[in-house]
């Protein structure tokens, strides 16, 4: 029985490949983790050769590359096991992650000004921008935990949205202490989910990364 | 039966691909069309408070893509394996990057926000469709994204004559790209929904 060869391309940061990360580890399948110093892609040495899309992540299944973050979630996901138990749950999984993906421009010019590519005055577009997009988005997330009797965000088991909110609120937890604060199911929600052990080995023992 | 109902404005706009994809598949559905006046007192019972919104058998599904996705997979119009379906995916998500990184033009250009078109025009829309387009059109290396036609091609092809209709000259360099346009429209089932379909101003 020949395994599949996973290869995870991304820069040394969590960011957009976190996910993927998260959902090997959740699934104990093995993968090269391979990060890529900033100077090596923008001074175009593309070790990968091309790239589908000119970006990272990519991820190669056997020699078969595929980019974009989210698909790429989503087909590990599937494969794993983590997507979804029906078509129907699949599908609700998914328009959380595209929600996710909407809510995500109004807090990456903080992320942007960490990085060093803005130049935001971080405290008071916390205050002014991130804290009325995140509390619209959790809004959403908490109507769905609510109803949900598992206590993840849609059917019996985790999925990759569940990891998705939870890597968000961590992070941000980083830089707002009080981020979740007035949002009780959410912190209970990433209780739960950073409670897996297969994924609370993978946070303690993965690289620090500013982000 | 499964039924189906799609709730959307009376606009093409996010609900047009996935009108395409009941009308290539020849699946009936009931397709509400909402006047914005009757919007406020609908939104809070959607999802995320936002349409389009698919129903079936009274469940609700929202997000453009994701009922896309779901819907190509009732109907047989995906990949045929979990590689195929990514591949999909990911031309999806690029053209909502693309989508994504013309708005400010966009926005403009339709109406909904002030500024200076010209300029919006040469610094945002251009090298945005300059950059876009041809990645894109490396990802449809024969006929269609895959060997056949699907969901994400309905999409694809929609997406890029909404732009057409707006921007006439969008596909100029893209030979390719205009021949593939034409090629999914002219499927019958596509075409006879193209000849009937409402007017709308997007």
């Amino acid at each position: 029985l020949r395994m599949t060869k996973y290869k995870l391309y991304y820069f040394n940061l969590r960011a957009r490949a976190e996910v993927a990360r998260q959902l090997f580890a959740l699934a104990g399948e093995p993968f090269e983790d391979i990060r890529i110093e900033f100077d090596d892609w923008f001074t175009n040495i593309k070790p990968l050769g091309e790239t589908p899309f000119d970006a990272l992540p990519v991820l190669d299944v056997d020699g078969t590359k595929i980019a974009q973050s989210v698909t790429i979630a989503r087909f590990l996901a599937r494969q794993f096991g983590f997507a979804g138990k029906s078509f129907y749950e699949q599908a609700v999984v998914d328009s959380i992650a595209d929600q996710y993906t909407d809510f995500f421009p109004h807090v990456r010019p903080y992320i942007r000004t960490l990085l060093g590519f803005d130049n935001q005055d971080l405290d008071s577009f916390l205050i002014e921008k991130v804290r009325p997009a995140r509390d619209e988005f959790f809004g959403h997330m908490v109507k769905f935990l609510q109803r949900s009797e598992s206590g993840f965000l849609v059917g019996q088991t985790v999925t990759y949205a569940d990891l998705l909110l939870a890597e968000h609120v961590s992070t941000f937890k980083q830089f707002d202490p009080h981020y979740v604060r007035d949002w009780p199911e959410i912190q209970e929600h990433w209780a739960k989910v950073r409670a897996i052990p297969n994924l609370s080995r993978w946070v303690l023992d993965r690289p620090e990364t500013v982000y | 039966m499964v039924h189906y109902k799609l709730t959307y404005f009376d606009l093409r706009g996010r609900a047009e691909s996935i009108r395409q994809v009941f009308a290539y598949a020849g699946v009936a559905y009931e397709d509400v069309r909402i006047q914005r006046a009757h919007w406020p007192e609908l939104k809070p019972h959607t999802p995320f408070g936002q349409l389009p919104l698919l129903e079936v058998d009274g469940q609700p599904i929202a997000q453009s893509a994701a009922i896309l996705r779901f819907l190509g997979k009732q109907f047989d119009l995906t990949g045929k394996t979990p590689l195929e379906e990514a591949k999909l995916d990911m031309v999806v998500d690029q053209i909502a990057d693309f989508t994504a990184d013309i708005k400010a033009y966009m926005m403009v250009a339709l109406g909904f926000a002030e500024g200076d078109k010209e300029t919006l025009f040469k610094e945002v829309f251009i090298p945005n469709r300059d950059k876009h387009m041809a990645l894109i059109a490396k990802n449809i290396t024969g006929e269609y994204i895959l060997s056949h036609i699907t969901w994400a091609d309905i999409h694809l092809a929609n997406s890029l004559e909404a732009l057409l209709s707006k921007i006439p000259d969008v596909l100029d360099g893209h030979p390719a790209l205009k021949a593939y346009v034409h090629r999914v429209h002219a499927h019958p089932r596509l075409k006879a929904y193209l000849a009937t379909r409402p007017d709308a101003p997007f």
